[in-house]
C-alpha cells in the first residue's frame, strides 16, 4: 500500500511542478525575467500546499480503489479461465471431479461414522467419569458381578461417587392401550446418581424403594409414557409387569435410555437377587470420584475383592472373582467396533490418497503438457505469481466442485451405512455434523495445496525456461521419480485394501458354509411372554403351551409347530455342570439346558439321528426323558450307544444344582442346532420336555411355526388369531426366522460391503491411474522409441522395454503393500472367522491380482506406442 | 467587465467542456478557460487540479503522462464516454438555467 501511496504523491508533485514550469515559460515569453516569472506562476497557482494535499488525498484514494478492483478482476479472470479449461476438457474435468468426489465422499462418510460412534462424548453429564466394572475371573476373564460383591465394593470403595448394578430384561407391560414388550432394566439404588439423571415428572426410585420385599415402584421413559398411555399424566398409574403389579413413580429425564434402548427401570431388589458370590448376574456402572483414575479405582477394587473373598468358605473357589476389570463406559460401549472402524477409517483414507495421487498424476501430466503454454506466457511477461494464482484457482474450482459432490455422495453412503449397520452402537447418532463438514473443508483445502500449489510451483519453476529453449519439454530425472512413486504407491495402497477385502470375503464364506443345524425356510417365529398372574404355577404354563401347539398344528398350512426355551442363534444358551450316567459324583461342564415341546424340532427341521422324539405320553408322572445332540454324544460318549444312558441338569429352574440331582433317560439323539452363533462350535446340549420341566418356560418361550405353503402373510394372521384367542395378554411380534438369520450376519455384511467397495474402488482408480501414467510416459518417449525402431530395434520389444521398467516399480509397490496389509489387517482379526489375519491364499492371491491388473492397465498404452511410424515421430 | 467569482461546481463543467475538444494537460486546460472567458472568470489556477482528480475518481476523465508540443512532460487528461454523457447533461441544464435567468432579468416588468 505504502508504495502505491508514494507513487500517487510523486504523481501529484510531478503534475503540479509541470504546471508551474509551463506557466513560467509562458510568462517569460511575455517578457518576464525567469525569476519573476517563476514567482508569478506560484502566485497565480494559489495556495500550493493546500491544493497539493487535496490532490494527494484524492490520488491515494484512487490508487487504492484501483488496486482492489484489479485484484478482484484477477481472481475473476482466473476463475473464468479455469471454468473455460473445465468446459474445454469435459472428460478430463469430469474424471477429476468424480475421482475427488469418490475420495472425499468415502472419507467423509466413514469419518461421520467414526466421529459419531468413537469420538463424540456420550450424552451424559461428565461422561469421562463413567466407568463399567466387572469381576475378573481366575484366568483374567471378564465376568458380571455377584450381588454381595457389588454391595461390598460399594460400601468399602473410596474411588466412586456411586456404583450401581443393573440387568437388562424384556418384560410384558399390561395396563396401557394394549400389552407391550418393553425393554427394561433392574437397577440398584445408585443408578440415578451415577448418571446424574433428574426426573422429568414424579420422582426416581430412592433408598426406600430399593428394599427386598417392598411394593414395586418403577420409573419409565417419556417414550414409553407416550407409547402406553399417549399421555404425560402417568405418575401414580399402575402397570402389570410380567404379572406383578407396579406403580409408576416417575418419568426419567428426557432422552435417557441406558442401557441402550431401555424404557423402564425397576429396583433390582424386586428380583430378590441371589446372595451367592458365584452368581455373576449384574452389570455394574460407576461414577469415578473427582481425582480418582481408572487405574487407581481398579487397583483399589482388586485389593478389596481379594480381601473380601479370602474369608468366603462355602462357595466353589473356581467361580469366585480374583479381582476387577474397569473400563470407561465409552470405551466399553465401542470396544468391539473400534478395530474394524479404525480399519474402515484407514481404508477410506487410503481411497482418498489414491484418488488424490490419481489427480496429482493427471494434473502433473497435463501440467507438464502445459509447460510450454506456461513458459510462453511467462516469457511474454506474465509474473510467476500470476501463473501460480491461475493454477491454484484451477485447483480450487476442482476442490469446490469435487468436495460438493463428495458431500452429496457421503450423505447417500451414510444412508446405506445406517441401514446396513443397524446393530452398531450409537448408530442413530451419526450424521454429517458441522465437525464432519469442517473435516471435509480441511480435506478440500489440503487438496488445493497438494494438487494445485505444489505442481504450480514446480511447473513455473526456473528450469522450465530451459525446457522452452531446448525446444521440447524434456523428461527430467526428478519427474521420472515422481511417476515411479505414484505408480508404486497406488499399487501398495490398493493391495492393502484388497487383502482386507479378501480376508473378509473368505471369512464371510466360512461363516455361510457353517451348518446352522436348522432349516429356516418359511418358518414364522415369535417370542411368547406369559403373564405369571394368569399362570399360577409352571404346570399351568405347560398346559397352555401344550394346548396352543395342539391348536396351531391343526391350522391349515401349518406343517409343524412348537415352542423352545432358547431360540437358535440366540447368542447364548443357559449352560452349566451336569451329572451323567446316573452317578452323582461324575460330572461334565458347560452343557446347554434347553426345554422344548413336541413339534418344535420338526418345525426347525432338526434331524433325529437315533431313538425317538418327545411324545404326549411323556408326562410329569412318567420318568423324565431327554434328547441329546450329536455334539454331546461326540464329546461325552464317543463310540458308545447313548440311548438309555442318564443325565441330570437344570437351569433357571428348581433343577439347577438340585440335591440329589434328578436324572433323565436319553431316548433320542438329534442334530446340532446352533443355539449361540454360526461362528461358535455346537455346544453339547440336553433337551428336556415342557411337560416335565415347565419351570424354565413359565415366564415365556419362543414359538416356531413351519409353513407348508408360501402364503406366509395369511398364515401369520391365522397364527396371531389362535394365539390371541388362547391368551390376549401375549404381545405377539411375528417375524421370519430367515430374517433373524440374516440379521446375525448383518455386521459382517456391513464390514464386507464397505471394505469390499473400497477395494474395488481402489482397484479401478489405480488401474485408471497406471493406464494414464503409462500412456503419458509412452507419449513422452515417442521420439526415443521412434529412433530405436529406426535404427533397427524390433518393435515387438518396445512394450517389453516400457513394461520392464514398470514391473520393478509394481513389484516394489506390492512388497510395500504386503507389509502394510500385514500391519493393518491385524485390526480385522476380531472380525475374522475361519481365516487367519495372515492367510496365505489371500496374501499370495491378492498381490497376483493387483500385479495382473497393473500390468494389464500398462500393457495397452505400451503396445500402442510400438505401433508408431518412426519416420513421422522423428521428423515431428 | 469586472471579474466574476467562479461559482462552486462550475469548474467541473468548464473542464469537461474544454476536454471535449481533445486531450489536454492541466495547464492547457487552465489556459483555455482563461482565453475562452477572456479573463472574465478568475480562478486560482491550481484549483483545477483537485477538480481533475475528483473527475478522474468519478471516471469522467482519464489521464496519462505525455509530452507537450514544446517537449515538456505533462499529464494529459481525456474525456471518457461517461464524461461526455455527463457533460451533455450538465450543458443542457446550464442552458436551461441561463435561459431562465435571462428570461427573468430581461423581462420588461409586469404590464400595467
Amino acid at each position: 500500500m505504502s508504495t502505491l501511496d508514494d507513487q500517487a504523491r510523486e504523481d501529484v508533485r510531478r503534475e503540479l511542478q509541470a504546471h508551474l514550469r509551463l506557466r513560467a515559460e509562458e510568462l517569460e515569453a511575455q517578457g518576464w525575467s525567469p525569476e519573476d516569472a517563476r514567482r508569478e506562476a506560484v502566485r497565480l497557482f494559489g495556495d500550493y500546499h493546500a491544493l497539493r494535499e487535496a490532490c494527494e488525498e484524492l490520488a491515494t484514494h484512487q490508487v487504492r480503489k484501483r488496486a482492489r478492483l484489479e485484484s478482484w478482476a484477477r481472481v475473476f479472470q482466473d476463475l473464468k479461465h479455469s471454468l473455460r479449461m473445465t468446459v474445454r476438457n469435459p472428460a478430463f474435468s469430469l474424471l477429476s471431479f468424480l475421482t475427488l468426489a469418490l475420495g472425499i465422499g468415502a472419507t467423509t462418510a466413514i469419518f461421520s461414522v467414526v466421529h459419531g460412534i468413537l469420538v463424540r462424548p456420550l450424552p451424559f453429564e461428565d461422561p469421562q467419569a463413567l466407568v463399567q466394572v466387572y469381576e475378573k475371573g481366575r484366568e483374567g476373564g471378564i465376568m458380571n458381578t455377584a450381588w454381595p460383591n457389588l454391595q461390598d465394593w460399594r460400601r468399602e470403595s473410596r474411588s466412586f461417587d456411586g456404583l450401581a448394578g443393573y440387568g437388562q430384561r424384556t418384560v410384558t407391560a399390561v395396563g396401557g392401550a394394549e400389552p407391550a414388550r418393553v425393554e427394561a432394566a433392574a437397577v440398584s439404588v445408585d443408578f440415578w446418581k451415577v448418571f446424574r439423571i433428574r426426573p422429568e415428572r414424579g420422582r426416581l426410585t430412592g433408598p426406600d424403594d430399593h428394599r427386598v420385599g417392598t411394593h414395586a415402584g418403577v420409573v419409565i421413559s417419556e417414550n414409553l409414557a407416550t407409547r402406553l398411555f399417549n399421555s404425560d399424566e402417568v405418575v401414580g398409574r399402575t402397570l402389570s409387569l410380567s404379572g406383578a403389579p407396579a406403580l409408576i413413580l416417575g418419568v426419567a429425564q428426557s432422552g435417557f435410555d441406558f442401557p441402550i434402548g431401555t424404557d423402564l427401570w425397576y429396583p433390582l431388589e424386586m428380583e430378590d437377587p441371589s446372595t451367592s458370590r458365584t452368581a455373576h448376574n449384574w452389570s455394574v456402572v460407576g461414577r469415578l470420584r473427582r481425582g480418582s483414575t481408572v487405574e487407581g479405582a481398579r487397583s483399589e477394587l482388586d485389593e478389596l475383592t481379594i480381601r473380601m473373598l479370602s474369608a468366603v468358605q462355602d462357595e466353589d473357589p473356581e467361580y469366585l472373582a480374583a479381582g476387577a476389570h474397569l473400563y470407561t463406559l465409552q470405551d466399553r460401549i465401542v470396544q468391539e467396533v473400534k478395530p474394524p472402524l479404525a480399519f474402515l477409517m484407514a481404508a477410506s483414507i487410503l481411497v482418498l490418497v489414491l484418488a488424490c495421487t490419481n489427480l496429482a498424476s493427471m494434473h502433473l501430466a497435463r501440467g507438464t503438457a502445459r509447460v510450454e503454454e506456461l513458459a510462453v506466457r511467462s516469457s511474454l511477461g506474465a509474473e510467476r505469481s500470476r501463473l501460480v494464482g491461475q493454477l491454484v484457482t484451477e485447483a480450487a474450482v476442482l476442490a469446490t466442485v469435487g468436495s460438493g459432490l463428495g458431500i452429496l455422495l457421503a450423505v447417500v453412503l451414510l444412508k446405506v451405512i445406517k441401514a446396513l449397520g443397524r446393530d452398531l452402537p450409537r448408530i442413530d447418532s451419526i450424521g454429517v455434523t458441522p465437525g464432519v463438514l469442517a473435516f471435509t473443508v480441511f480435506l478440500a483445502g489440503a487438496t488445493v495445496v497438494g494438487f494445485g500449489l505444489i505442481p504450480a510451483l514446480r511447473l513455473t519453476g526456473t528450469h522450465n525456461a530451459a525446457a522452452l529453449r531446448s525446444g521440447r519439454s524434456g523428461r527430467t530425472v526428478r519427474e521420472g521419480r515422481v511417476w515411479s512413486l505414484l505408480v508404486g504407491g497406488q499399487v501398495a495402497l490398493t493391495l492393502v485394501l484388497l487383502v482386507g477385502a479378501g480376508l473378509l470375503t473368505r471369512s464371510f464364506r466360512a461363516v455361510l458354509s457353517e451348518d446352522s443345524g436348522f432349516g429356516h425356510e418359511a418358518v414364522l417365529a415369535s417370542e411368547l411372554s406369559l403373564n405369571q398372574l394368569r399362570y399360577q404355577d409352571p404346570a399351568a404354563a405347560a398346559r397352555f403351551y401344550s394346548d396352543l401347539v395342539g391348536q396351531l398344528s391343526t391350522v391349515p398350512g401349518v406343517q409343524a409347530a412348537g415352542i423352545i426355551s432358547t431360540p437358535p442363534l440366540n447368542g447364548w444358551v443357559p449352560a452349566g455342570r451336569i451329572q451323567i450316567d446316573g452317578n452323582s459324583e461324575k460330572h461334565v461342564e458347560d452343557v446347554g439346558y434347553v426345554v422344548i415341546s413336541p413339534g418344535v424340532l420338526e418345525a426347525l427341521d432338526v434331524p433325529l439321528f437315533h431313538g425317538r422324539g418327545f411324545e404326549p405320553t411323556d408326562q410329569p408322572s412318567t420318568p423324565h426323558v431327554v434328547l441329546v445332540n450329536q455334539a454331546f454324544v461326540n464329546r461325552h460318549w464317543p463310540g458308545r450307544d447313548p440311548l438309555g444312558r442318564t443325565v441330570s441338569g437344570g437351569g433357571m429352574d428348581s433343577y439347577w444344582n438340585a440335591d440329589p440331582p434328578v436324572f433323565g433317560t436319553v431316548v433320542g439323539v438329534v442334530g446340532d442346532l446352533r443355539h449361540e452363533a454360526l461362528t461358535r462350535p455346537p455346544r453339547p446340549t440336553v433337551f428336556w420336555t415342557v411337560s416335565q420341566r415347565p419351570g424354565r418356560v413359565w415366564g415365556g418361550a419362543h414359538l416356531f411355526v413351519e409353513a407348508g405353503h408360501s402364503n406366509l402373510p395369511g398364515l401369520a394372521t391365522a397364527v396371531r388369531s389362535v394365539v390371541t384367542a388362547a391368551d390376549p395378554d401375549i404381545p405377539l411380534d411375528l417375524f421370519l426366522l430367515s430374517d433373524r438369520v440374516q440379521e446375525t450376519l448383518a455386521s459382517r455384511q456391513f464390514l464386507l460391503f464397505l471394505v469390499g467397495g473400497f477395494a474395488v474402488l481402489a482397484l479401478v482408480l489405480s488401474a485408471v491411474g497406471i493406464f494414464g501414467v503409462v500412456s503419458y510416459s509412452a507419449a513422452r518417449r515417442q521420439r526415443e522409441i521412434g529412433i530405436r525402431i529406426a535404427v533397427g530395434a524390433n518393435p515387438r520389444g518396445i512394450p517389453g522395454l516400457i513394461l520392464g521398467g514398470l514391473a520393478g516399480i509394481v513389484g516394489l509397490g506390492l512388497l510395500c503393500g504386503l507389509l502394510g496389509a500385514a500391519a493393518l489387517t491385524r485390526l480385522l482379526s476380531g472380525s475374522l472367522y475361519g481365516v487367519e489375519p495372515l492367510d496365505l491364499a489371500t496374501f499370495v492371491g491378492m498381490p497376483a491380482l493387483v500385479g495382473f491388473v497393473a500390468l494389464l492397465a500398462a500393457a495397452f498404452p505400451a503396445i500402442r506406442s510400438s505401433r508408431q511410424d518412426p519416420s513421422r515421430t522423428i521428423q515431428a | 467587465m469586472g471579474s466574476l467569482e467562479l461559482l462552486r461546481g462550475t469548474v467541473d463543467v468548464l473542464i469537461l467542456k474544454t476536454l471535449s475538444w481533445g486531450p489536454l494537460h492541466g495547464y492547457g486546460i487552465s489556459r483555455a478557460i482563461r482565453n475562452a472567458t477572456e479573463n472574465a472568470l478568475t480562478v486560482e489556477e491550481g484549483a483545477m487540479y483537485p477538480a481533475l482528480r475528483r473527475l478522474e475518481n468519478k471516471g469522467l476523465v482519464e489521464s496519462s503522462w505525455g509530452r507537450t508540443s514544446t517537449g515538456r512532460e505533462a499529464k494529459f487528461y481525456r474525456l471518457t464516454r461517461t464524461g461526455s454523457a455527463a457533460l451533455e447533461k450538465e450543458v443542457r441544464s446550464w442552458t436551461k438555467y441561463v435561459a431562465a435567468m435571462a428570461g427573468v432579468i430581461e423581462a420588461e416588468g409586469p404590464k400595467k
